[in-house]
C-alpha cells in the first residue's frame, strides 16, 4: 500500500530531478535529505519514507543515512543549529567543556532546544577539522580554534541579529 | 572446470598452497591455524570492519585484515607474533570497553563468538574505568520481531546481521543506525519484521544482541543436544539441527554449521515450527474402534492390531486405497508402495500432492534438474510463477545470494510480483495457468522477434539470449499446468546452451516419495508407462468410495487431513467405509473417524533419507530421545514380516532406495516421451475479465507464517495469522472497495468473508489469498494448491 505524500509538488519534483542527476538513485540520497530539511526544518519518519519511495531505495537505507550524519536532524531545531564537536582531538583541546559552558549558559542539555526557539545545542562527532580544533558550527558556519569567550561573543551577536 | 592457478606461501612457518582469490582466513583454517573473526562469515561477502583478524605480512608496513586480504605468491603471514598478539588485544578491549558482559543472563553464553574470543585472545583485563554506554530501555530491548529477541548494549557493530538481510534474505529490513558510540541495529523507525527468512540474522550475530526470543531464558545450550535431521516443511527439504534439553524435550531448531554451501541458515517456518509436534494436538497414543468402542494403545502395542487391520484390508484385493502425503522419507514411502501393491494387493496408491506435470518432471528432469551450485554460479536467473520466498523460501534464499552477492540478472514472470522481484531487472506480468504460452512465446522470439511483444519480455529475450549459464525455476502453479508446460520448458532448456530447470512442488519430500511409492499408474521402476489402471489422485478415490468400489482407506503420512480437499465430503465418504486406517503424527477429525489410527513420528523425528528440490539427498537420522515410538520405515518392516513378507533391515531398504533412485535418475536422460497429449494443460488462459461481475482468479497458496497447521500448531508463528485477500489496486478501485474493506469471496455457491489489501503487486484480474489463513470448513471449495481458481468479489461483506 502506498502512503500518503507529506512533500509538496516542488519539493518531489526536485528530488526526482535530482535523483535523474546520478547514475545510481542512492547517490542522491543526501542531496534529497538536505532538500527536504531545508524545506521542513527537520526529517520526520513519513519524509524519510517518501524519500525512499521517490529514489526507490528501501527505507532503512534513508533512515541509516539521516542519522549517521549530524547534519540531519529529526525534531524540530531552532533558528542556530550550535554543534560542538566531542570527538578525540576536539575534547583534548576543550571540546566537551565548551559543551558544558553552553549547557550552562543557554540553560538547555545537549540535544535541547532553547524556549524562545533560537538555538539548538548538539555535540557530535568529528567535524572534519582537527587541525582547528575545537570546533564548533553553527547552521553552515565553521568555527575554529574556539574558545569560552568566543563562543559567548558568538553567541551576543547571534542573538542581537535575531532580534533585528 | 578450468584449473585456478595456485600460490604458494607461508603461514605460521607452515608452506601451504592455496588457489588465487583465496581469503588468508580460509587459508589458514585450512592448515589448521585459527584467526579469529567477527565480521566475516562464508556466506557473506568480505567487510573487515571489525580488526579483530588483524595479521602481520613480511615487509607490509601495517598489520592487514585476513578476512579481506587474498593470498599472494610468496607471502609470508604470521598469525601469532608480538605484533598480532598485542593489536588483537587491544581490539578486545576496546570491543568490550561498551560490552555490558552479562554473560550469565546472556542467551548467547556458551556459544559466543565474542567470549569464545575474548577469553582466547583478549588480555584478560580491562583498563576503562569509564561508564559503559547504556541504550535506555526503549532502545536497548527493541521488541524488532514477535520471535526475536534484542539487546544492542551487546552488539559490537560487525554488520553481519544486516549483511544477512541484504545478501541472504533479500529484505533489507535491518541497518545501523546513528554512529559511533550510539550506533545500534533496528529497523526503520522500530517497525515490526515478518520475513519468510526470520531468525537468520540471529543465527549469524556473534554475540548476543539478536537471539531466538522464543526461547530466550529457557535453558543454557550447554544443556542441549543437537540431532541431526531434515526439516519436511516444504521441498527444499532443508538440513537441521534439532536441539534436545536434558529432558530430550525439543527446545529450538536451527541449522547446521558446516562449510556446505547449503547450510547455515534456515527458514522462519523451518526454525520457529520447532514446538509444533508438542502440543496437545499431537497424536500420541493410538485408537482403535471395535464395536462401537475406541480402545487406545501406545505405539509399542500397535503392531498386532495393525496386523489384523493389513489382514481386513488385504481380504478384499483392489477395494483398498492407499494413499500418502510428501511428509514421509523416500524408505517409509517406498515401503507403503511395496506393502500396497505386494501385500494389499491393489493398484490404488494415490499422492495427496499429485501436481499433473510432477510424474513428467520426474521422468524428464531427475538428477538433471539445477542445483544449488547451478544457481550460485548463474549469469541468469529466470523465475516463472515460482513465489520462491512463500513456497520455498531457501530456494529463494539461493537466488538472493545469486544476485546480490554474485551478480547474476534476474528477470520474474508471473501473475505476482514477488521478493525476488523487487530485486530482479524486470517483471513481465502473465496470466496464472499460462506459463506454457509464455515459454513458448519465448521460445519464438528467440527465433524471430516479434513486434507486438511488451518491452519486458523483450529485455527478457535479449538476457536470454546473451546468457552464459542460464537457470530457469518455476514454482507449483506451472508444474500443475501439467506435461504439456514441462515439455515447453524442456525444450526452451534444449535451445538456450548451458541452462538448467528447476520445478519446485509444493510439498515436503514431495518428489522422493513420488519416485519411491509411484501412483496408480505409476509403478515405481518401471515408469509411468506401466498403468495399472489404478486410481492415482484424490478425487478418483473420493469417487470410488461415493460409488462403492473402494471399502477400504489406509492413509499414510503427516497432518493428511489438511491435504485432503474438499473435506466435508470426504468426511461422508468416509462413513461408508469398511475400514478406514490412518497413520499420521498429528490429531485430527480424520484420526477420530478411523477405525485405527497409529501414531507416528513427526517431520523432524523422523528416520531415513529425502530428496530435495535441489535434487539433494539428506539424511534426518531419527536420534531425537523424546520422538514418538519407532520410526515408520522399522514399523511397516516389521508389518510386512508379520504378513507373511520376508524379513529385511532398515539398512538394506535405505541402499534399495538409493538404486532405485539412480534408476530413474539414468532413466531420465533418455527423455521418455509422455504417453498424455500435449493440450492436456495450459488452457486456463486469460488476462482476467471484470473482476467484479465475471470473477477473479484466485491464486491460492500457503504463506509461510500462515503456513497450514504446522505453523498454527507451534505457539510461535500462528501469532502472525493474516487472512486478508490481496487484490491489485486499480481492480480494488474500480469497484470501490478500499484498503481494509471486507467482502465477501464467493466461489461456486460457497461464500468466505475476507478483508482486502490492496496492492500494485498483483497481476490485474488476479487476488491471493492464503490457504492456511482458512479453517477446513472454510475451504472445503478449493481445488488443490497449484490450480488457480475464479471467484467472485462482492463488495460490502458481512464481518
Ligand atoms: S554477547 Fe557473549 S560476551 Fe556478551 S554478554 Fe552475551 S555471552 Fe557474554
Ligand atoms: S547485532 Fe550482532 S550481528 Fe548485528 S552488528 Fe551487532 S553484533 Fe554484529
Ligand atoms: S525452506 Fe522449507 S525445508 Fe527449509 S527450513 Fe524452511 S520450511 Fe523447512
Ligand atoms: S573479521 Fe576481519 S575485519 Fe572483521
Amino acid at each position: 500500500m502506498k502512503s500518503k505524500t507529506v512533500f509538496s509538488e516542488k519539493l518531489r519534483a526536485d528530488i526526482l530531478q535530482l535523483k535523474a542527476m546520478y547514475p545510481i538513485a542512492q547517490s542522491a540520497l543526501i542531496p534529497a535529505l538536505h532538500r527536504v530539511q531545508e524545506e521542513k526544518g527537520h526529517l520526520e519518519p513519513n519524509s524519510m519514507l517518501e524519500v525512499a519511495q521517490l529514489l526507490g531505495i528501501p527505507p532503512i537505507e534513508v533512515m541509516k543515512t539521516g542519522t549517521f550524519y549530524t547534519m540531519f536532524h529529526h525534531k524540530p531545531v531552532g533558528k542556530y543549529r550550535v554543534q560542538v564537536c566531542v570527538n578525540l582531538t576536539c575534547s583534548m583541546l576543550g571540546g566537551r567543556h565548551l559543551l558544558s559552558h553552553l549547557e550552562e549558559k543557554l540553560g538547555i542539555k545537549d540535544g535541547e532546544t532553547t524556549s524562545d526557539g533560537l538555538f539548538t545545542l548538539i555535540g557530535v562527532q568529528c567535524l572534519g577539522a582537527c587541525h582547528e580544533a575545537p570546533v564548533v558550527q553553527i547552521n553552515n558556519d565553521y568555527h575554529s580554534l574556539v574558545s569560552e569567550k568566543k563562543l559567548d561573543t558568538l553567541l551576543s551577536s547571534l542573538r542581537s541579529g535575531a532580534k533585528r | 572446470m578450468a584449473d585456478i592457478a595456485k600460490v604458494r606461501l607461508t603461514i605460521d612457518g607452515i608452506s601451504t598452497e592455496a588457489e588465487k582469490g583465496v581469503l588468508l582466513v580460509e587459508a589458514a583454517r585450512r592448515i589448521g591455524i585459527k584467526i579469529p573473526v567477527f565480521c566475516s562469515h562464508s556466506k557473506l561477502l568480505p567487510l573487515g570492519a571489525c580488526r579483530i583478524c588483524l595479521v602481520e605480512i613480511e615487509k607490509a608496513p601495517k598489520l592487514v585484515t585476513a578476512c579481506t586480504t587474498p593470498v599472494g605468491e610468496g607471502m609470508v603471514v604470521f598469525t601469532r607474533s608480538a605484533r598480532v598478539v598485542k593489536a588483537r588485544q587491544g581490539i578486545v578491549e576496546f570491543l568490550l570497553a561498551n560490552h555490558p558482559l552479562d554473560c550469565p543472563i546472556c542467551d548467547q553464553g556458551g556459544e559466543c563468538e565474542l567470549q569464545d574470543v575474548c577469553f582466547e585472545f583478549g588480555r584478560g583485563k580491562s583498563r576503562f574505568e569509564d561508564i559503559k554506554r547504556n541504550f535506555d530501555n526503549k532502545y536497548g530491548r527493541i521488541k524488532l520481531s514477535p520471535v526475536l529477541s534484542w539487546v544492542n548494549n551487546r552488539c559490537i557493530h560487525c554488520e553481519r546481521c544486516t549483511r544477512v538481510c541484504h545478501q541472504v534474505v533479500g529484505e533489507d529490513h535491518i541497518g545501523m543506525l546513528n554512529r559511533g558510540d550510539k550506533a545500534m541495529i533496528s529497523t526503520f523507525q522500530f517497525t515490526q519484521m515478518t520475513c519468510e527468512l526470520c531468525g537468520n540474522c540471529a543465527e549469524v550475530c556473534p554475540t548476543g544482541t539478536i537471539t531466538n526470543g522464543t526461547v530466550k531464558y529457557k535453558d543454557r545450550v550447554w544443556n542441549l543436544t543437537p540431532n541431526p535431521s531434515v526439516c519436511l516443511l516444504c521441498s527444499s527439504s532443508c538440513a537441521t539441527r534439532v536441539w534436545t534439553d536434558l529432558k530430550g524435550k525439543v527446545t529450538r531448531v536451527t541449522a547446521p554449521k558446516d562449510e556446505q554451501d547449503c547450510c547455515d541458515f534456515l527458514c522462519a517456518k523451518g526454525r520457529f515450527s520447532f514446538d509444533a509436534d508438542q502440543g496437545e494436538q499431537r497424536l500420541r497414543e493410538g485408537t482403535k474402534i471395535t464395536s462401537e468402542v475406541a480402545e487406545t494403545f501406545q505405539q509399542s502395542e500397535s503392531l498386532q492390531p495393525t496386523v489384523q487391520a493389513f489382514k481386513a484390508l488385504a481380504k478384499d484385493s483392489g477395494s483398498t486405497a492407499v494413499i500418502y502425503n510428501s511428509r514421509i522419507a523416500n524408505e517409509e514411502a517406498y515401503l507403503v508402495g511395496r506393502i500396497a501393491r505386494t501385500v494389499l494387493k491393489t493398484p490404488h496408491v494415490v499422492p495427496l500432492e499429485n501436481h499433473e506435470g510432477l510424474t513428467s518432471y520426474l521422468d524428464r528432469f531427475s538428477g538433471r534438474q539445477s542445483t544449488s551450485k547451478d544457481i550460485l554460479s548463474a549469469d541468469l536467473i529466470l523465475l516463472v510463477d515460482a513465489p520462491l520466498a512463500r513456497e520455498t523460501p531457501m530456494i529463494g534464499y539461493f537466488v538472493t545470494r545469486a544476485v546480490r552477492q554474485k551478480g547474476a540478472a534476474l528477470y520474474t514472470v508471473g501473475p505476482e510480483k514477488t521478493r525476488h522481484s523487487s530485486m530482479g531487472l524486470a517483471h513481465h506480468w502473465n496470466a496464472p495457468g499460462a506459463s506454457k504460452d509464455f515459454v513458448l512465446s519465448l521460445i519464438e522470439a528467440l527465433q524471430s522477434r516479434k513486434s507486438d511483444a511488451s518491452a519486458e519480455f523483450n529485455k527478457i529475450v535479449d538476457a536470454v539470449q546473451g546468457s552464459r549459464q542460464m537457470v530457469i525455476i518455476a514454482g507449483s502453479r506451472p508444474l500443475a499446468e501439467g506435461p504439456a508446460f514441462i515439455r515447453a520448458i524442456e525444450s526452451l532448456s534444449s535451445k538456450v546452451a548451458n541452462s538448467k530447470v528447476l520445478m519446485v512442488p509444493e510439498g515436503g519430500n514431495t518428489l522422493g516419495a513420488m519416485l519411491m511409492a509411484g501412483s496408480g499408474m505409476r509403478v515405481p521402476g518401471w515408469g509411468s508407462n506401466v498403468s495399472q489402471n489404478g486410481c492415482s489422485v484424490q478425487e478418483d478415490v473420493l469417487g470410488a468410495i461415493e460409488k462403492g468400489s473402494i471399502k477400504n482407506v489406509l492413509l499414510i503420512g503427516e497432518d493428511l487431513q489438511e491435504g485432503l480437499i474438499n473435506w466435508p465430503r470426504w468426511k461422508t465418504a468416509f462413513a461408508k467405509l469398511a475400514n478406514l486406517v490412518v497413520f499420521d503424527a498429528f490429531r485430527s477429525e480424520l484420526t477420530s473417524l478411523a477405525t485405527l489410527a497409529v501414531p507416528v513420528r513427526s517431520f523432524h523425528e523422523f528416520e531415513g533419507s529425502v530428496l530435495s528440490a535441489l535434487g539433494e539427498w539428506k539424511i534426518a537420522r531419527g536420534s531425537i530421545p523424546g520422538a514418538v515410538g519407532q520410526s515408520m520405515s522399522r514399523l511397516l518392516l516389521k508389518l510386512e514380516s508379520e504378513l507373511g513378507g520376508a524379513e529385511q533391515s532398515f539398512a538394506s531398504v535405505t541402499s534399495e532406495v538409493k538404486k532405485l533412485y539412480q534408476w530413474h535418475v539414468s532413466r531420465a536422460t533418455e527423455a521418455v516421451e509422455d504417453k498424455k497429449s500435449a493440450d492436456s494443460a495450459g488452457k486456463d488462459k486469460s488476462t482476467g475479465g471484470n473482476p467484479g461481475k465475471d470473477g477473479v482468479f484466485l491464486l491460492i497458496g500457503n504463506d509461510l507464517y500462515h503456513s497450514g497447521a504446522m505453523t498454527l500448531r507451534g505457539a510461535h508463528l500462528g501469532q502472525f495469522l493474516n487472512r486478508s485477500l490481496l487484490m491489485n489496486s486499480a481492480d480494488a478501485e474500480k469497484m470501490k472497495i478500499s484498503n481494509d474493506a471486507r467482502v465477501q469471496l464467493k466461489i461456486g455457491s460457497d461464500k468466505v468473508s475476507v478483508a482486502v489489501r490492496t496492492t500494485d503487486d498483483i497481476m490485474s484480474g488476479c487476488c491471493f489469498l492464503a490457504l492456511n489463513s482458512l479453517s477446513p470448513d472454510e475451504r472445503r471449495w478449493f481445488g488443490g494448491i497449484g490450480k488457480p481458481l475464479t471467484a467472485v468479489i462482492i463488495s460490502g461483506g458481512a464481518a
